[in-house]
């Protein structure tokens, strides 16, 4: 480099240099006409003539010009307008290239989106930077919050946080006059306001005082939709009281518009932490330091870290669980997002891997696309960039044009998927959350989603852009000047790309096929019970504030009333409703120290009968049976697993303590009376699970099953009315039990219906390639193809060499492909339910598609050339 | 586009910059000068336009081989003299070598046949 030079450049063009440039030029122009008069010309046609003799002023004032500016800006400016015209001038071109950039950049824009809003923007709380949530861990590896009592150590002693707060759900009934329903409450902790609140649209937080842990301040602070949508944004609303589940609360403020707190459901309300203990009786979590649990949010001082309070954290935890006699755990401090959790992060991590992996595939594939189209058209450009080389245009200068052009390609890409991205993420987890869930989650285009799309746009503009503008500037000007020059290298750099979009493609679809196999096996697996003409009704007692025996005490009279209307064969009962709701116990074993896992199911006598779920051996439960709660019938599964080769009848199985059962209740030997066939209990995917049924005279959480043999809809629209009659605190709806399967195909029909999605996409993405591929080399191979004709080839064979020609690149491609595939595979267990990534059906159901459709994409243009007139392309050269 | 400086029909492309070169090692300059002493020198068969001459003496400047100034010229009046640099000594010899080792090889050819 030389410096002289190089500085000179820097210093750009002076501003005295143009008058320095003006001056010379006048001096030179009258030294000329000088001379001319000296020679004897009049002074009018020396002046003329000199002027004539200057040539271009202006020409010779930009030459000079042009030495001494850095020319980078201009000439960019120049690049992108010169590749706006070129773009222009190809719509078809353009609208194709744009179309496929946008697929590829918007489905990468929209994951990204969803992973930024999980993962790394913070809960929507005041000051989120200096929050902190706070975790301990139960089992290895699996981190929940804290028990109160632990929490209250935690809050009192630490000095690395200014503040510590605790809060957890809580379904509350509220009575408005004659009408109820039922709310999310959040029960938090009395400073939870102050430590991440944003403010109130009215009224005031909790008035404070960690007060009587019986006896809480009866204090509602509303949710801001809450307030508008049940209370019309009424100012009068503060300072009324509201019924909660038999207690009267006073409304004592509206929360800020857009507050809800470092959770991932939206609440209708926060009340004071200590009502939860009030609302539900079974379970006195505040005192117990065993209890589980309460999330925890707080707040570092200024200068300290999350590992500093996190060291600080344990050593008053190791503290507390010393005294508290209880095991020791560890506590972790993690950033305010909600897959900040590892035991969320997991599970999340695989499908955004699989996610992640799938859409940058297509981008690829886009790119792989575009380039090919580029290449094409850069062929055709040869002989305008030959032509510019030879006039003098540098090489670096056409690189950059044809660079500008990619830019301005994926430019308009990224664009629009900014503006997709910006609605697509929301709209596309709605469809996913369930009904009537309404999520914090709020999808917007931040500074990371923008940075990631602009990252994104210049990534593929790099891939596409590049590659064939390097092939064309390098082929240079002999080549591209000589008439009908051939492409060489541009030939075999596009089979290469065609190879990687099969490739790619046959990922992609293998995928698909994987999922679509996955969601049939999932549709035509044997639930192993009836569960046509049942219908599910939850009384709603859950958060009606009621004792375990006042709710058996209402459903009683429910269940007779039910029993007894016409076309109700027989009510039964049940704590979970298989498929509907998973519940787990682990039960001891001979063999292993963990013991086994098994579904676990409180129910009435008649629940097997009801569901037809056949009995195998043994008898079946009796009403005695309920009341003893110490008898229970196991599936076969079970049976199996417990006692293998040996009759379980008679046997008495022990269910361990688990930390989150906090009933003492099941932790008597229970006598096994049966075994019934094997039937889903917990969920696709769970049919051949250990599942355990123990007669109970029902509780709060109680849901029926009734089947009936008329029409459910008359049936279905009754069943709430009846439960009110007999008591007002029912909150009971119905629905039919072919809602719940339909729902817990949810999770299997999303994944297949996206990936069935990204599959299509690729496929058309490969189709084009595919397409552009042959309409190319039939153009290439029009003389040859003439030339043969001439010689006497016919049409047939013709055809087929251009397909062969081809289809031995997209050989090579799905080769890669299904290799490809089968580790692609992999990462889509946890969604496969059971089929295996090398399933032979959804592999021969790829590679057929893909021979499928090349056969068919090349066949235009293979056609085309076999009814080439030799006459023509002949005389064409 | 890249616009090259239009240079003199028949004259190898580059040739302007030594011949520029070549003319100012005999001392400093003004451009109507140069154009003047080139043209007398050729016997008038190469004669210089200012739209290939400037940009010629700014590239001189620009590249550190040539300095320029405003002093009076021998009539009296002021006029932007050029000075070659120690750097442009070099590139003279330099370019001066590679032209004839060009002549050289054109006159192979040219007498071959």
């Amino acid at each position: 480099m030389n410096w002289t030079r190089f500085f000179n450049r820097l210093k750009g063009r002076p501003a005295a240099h143009e008058e320095d440039l003006d001056a010379e030029l006048a001096f030179h122009q009258n030294m000329k006409e000088r001379d001319l008069l000296a020679r004897g010309m009049t002074e009018g046609e020396a002046r003329r003539s000199a002027r004539r003799g200057m040539g271009n002023l202006t020409l010779a004032r930009e030459e000079a010009y042009e030495a001494w500016t850095i020319r980078w800006l201009s000439d960019s400016i120049r690049d992108l307008r010169h590749a706006a015209r070129t773009l222009t001038a190809q719509p078809g071109f353009t609208l194709a290239t744009v179309l496929a950039l946008v697929l590829g950049i918007a489905v990468n824009a929209i994951l990204f989106n969803v992973y930024n809003a999980l993962a790394l923007a913070p809960w929507a709380i005041r000051d989120a930077k200096q929050t902190v949530q706070v975790f301990s861990e139960r089992r290895a590896g699996q981190w929940i919050g804290f028990s109160w009592p632990h929490f209250r150590h935690l809050q009192a002693n630490t000095q690395s946080l200014a503040g510590l707060a605790a809060f957890s759900g809580t379904g509350t009934l509220v009575s408005q006059g004659d009408a109820s329903w039922g709310a999310n409450a959040v029960a938090a902790s009395e400073n939870y306001f102050e430590l991440i609140g944003t403010g109130f649209a009215a009224g005031r937080g909790f008035s404070g005082g960690t007060g009587n842990l019986h006896d809480p301040a009866p204090e509602i602070v509303l949710h801001y939709d809450t307030w508008m949508t049940r209370f019309g944004g009424d100012r009068g609303i503060v300072g009324a009281w509201l019924e909660l589940s038999g207690r009267r609360l006073q409304v004592v403020g509206v929360a800020a518009a857009g507050f809800s707190g470092p959770t991932t459901n939206i609440p209708h309300m926060w009340i004071p932490g200590a009502w939860r203990d009030i609302f539900n009786p079974a379970q006195k979590i505040l005192e117990n330091p065993n209890s589980c649990c309460v999330s925890v949010i707080g707040r570092l001082k200024p200068g300290v870290s999350r590992a500093g309070a996190q060291a600080e954290l344990n050593t008053l935890s190791t503290q507390f669980v010393a005294s508290a006699k209880r095991e020791k755990s560890r506590v972790l401090v993690t950033a305010p997002t909600f897959l900040a959790n590892p035991s969320r992060f997991r599970p999340a991590s695989a499908i955004f891997l699989a996610m992640g992996a799938a859409s940058l595939l297509i981008l690829l594939l886009a790119c792989a696309n575009v380039a090919n189209l580029q290449l094409a058209r850069a062929t055709a450009r040869r002989r305008e960039i030959a032509v510019r080389l030879s006039l003098g245009a540098s090489r670096g200068r056409i690189l950059r044009q044809l660079v500008a052009e990619g830019l301005l390609l994926s430019g308009i890409a990224g664009a629009a998927s900014v503006a997709i991205s910006a609605w697509a993420p929301g709209g596309i987890v709605r469809m996913i959350a369930g009904p009537g869930e309404s999520l914090t989650f709020r999808f917007a285009n931040d500074v990371r989603v923008l940075a990631f799309i602009l990252f994104a746009t210049f990534v593929a503009a790099m891939l596409f852009g590049l590659a064939p503008a390097l092939t064309a500037v390098r082929d240079g000007t002999a080549m591209g000047l000589r008439e009908g020059g051939r492409a060489t290298s541009t030939g075999r750099m596009r089979s290469i790309l065609l190879a990687a979009q099969v490739a790619l493609c046959a990922i992609l679809l293998s995928g698909t096929a994987l999922l679509v196999r996955a969601l049939d096996r999932v549709r035509h697996l044997d639930t192993g019970f009836q569960y046509e003409k049942v219908i599910v009704m939850s009384p709603g007692l859950d958060a009606s504030g009621v004792s375990d025996e006042r709710a058996r005490g209402l459903l009683v009279p429910l269940i007779e009333r039910i029993g007894g209307l016409p076309g109700v064969e027989s009510v039964a009962r049940a704590s979970v409703i298989p498929y509907g709701e998973g519940f787990g116990v682990r039960v001891a074993d001979r063999r292993t120290e963990a013991g086994v896992n098994a579904g676990f199911n409180e129910v009435s006598a008649n629940f097997f009968e009801t569901l037809r779920i056949p009995l195998l051996h043994g008898r079946s439960f009796t009403r005695g049976d309920e009341a003893r709660m110490d008898t229970v019938i196991i599936n076969e599964a079970a049976a199996q697993r417990l006692w293998p080769g040996e009759s379980p009848l008679g046997k008495t199985l022990q269910i361990l303590p688990t930390l989150r059962i906090e009933r003492k209740d099941l932790m008597r030997p229970l006598e096994v009376i049966g075994v019934v066939r094997n039937f889903g209990g917990r969920g696709f995917g769970t049919e051949r699970e250990p599942y355990i049924c123990m007669a109970s005279p029902g509780a709060r959480r109680s849901r029926l099953l009734i089947r009936h043999s008329g029409e459910a809809g008359p049936l279905m629209m009754e069943l709430p009315k009846h439960a009110r009659e007999i008591d007002r605190r029912f909150l009971a709806s119905a629905a039919p039990y072919s809602e719940t399967i339909a729902n817990a195909l949810r999770s299997a029909n999303l994944s297949a219906a996206i990936a069935s999605v990204l599959g299509t996409l690729s496929l058309l993405l490969a189709c084009v390639g595919i397409y552009g591929v042959a309409a190319y080399n039939v153009s290439q191979r029009t003389r040859e193809v003439g030339v043969r004709m001439a010689l006497g080839a016919r049409p047939r064979a013709i055809l087929a060499m251009v397909l062969k020609q081809n289809l031995r690149t997209v050989v090579v491609g799905a080769a890669v492909g299904i290799v490809g595939a089968i580790s692609f595979g992999r990462l889509l267990t946890s969604l496969l339910y059971g089929v295996k990534p090398t399933d032979p059906l959804a592999m021969l159901v790829t590679i057929a598609i893909l021979f499928g459709t090349s056969a068919l994409a090349t066949w235009g243009p293979a056609r085309r050339a076999s009814r080439v007139d030799p006459a023509i392309t002949l005389r064409h050269e | 586009m890249d616009r090259q400086p239009i240079s003199q029909p028949g004259l190898l492309p580059g040739t302007l910059d030594l011949l520029v070169l070549k003319t100012l090692s005999r001392g400093p300059l003004y451009g109507y000068g140069i154009a003047q002493y080139l043209e007398q020198a050729t016997g008038a068969f190469l004669h210089v336009g200012e739209g290939s001459l400037y940009p010629a003496l700014q590239r001189l400047v620009v590249n550190g081989w040539a300095e320029a100034g405003w002093r009076l010229s021998e009539t009296g009046r002021r006029a932007r003299y050029y000075t070659l640099t120690a750097a442009g000594r070099k590139r003279l010899k330099a370019e001066e070598r590679d032209f004839d080792r060009m002549v050289d090889a054109i006159h192979l050819v040219l007498r071959a046949v």
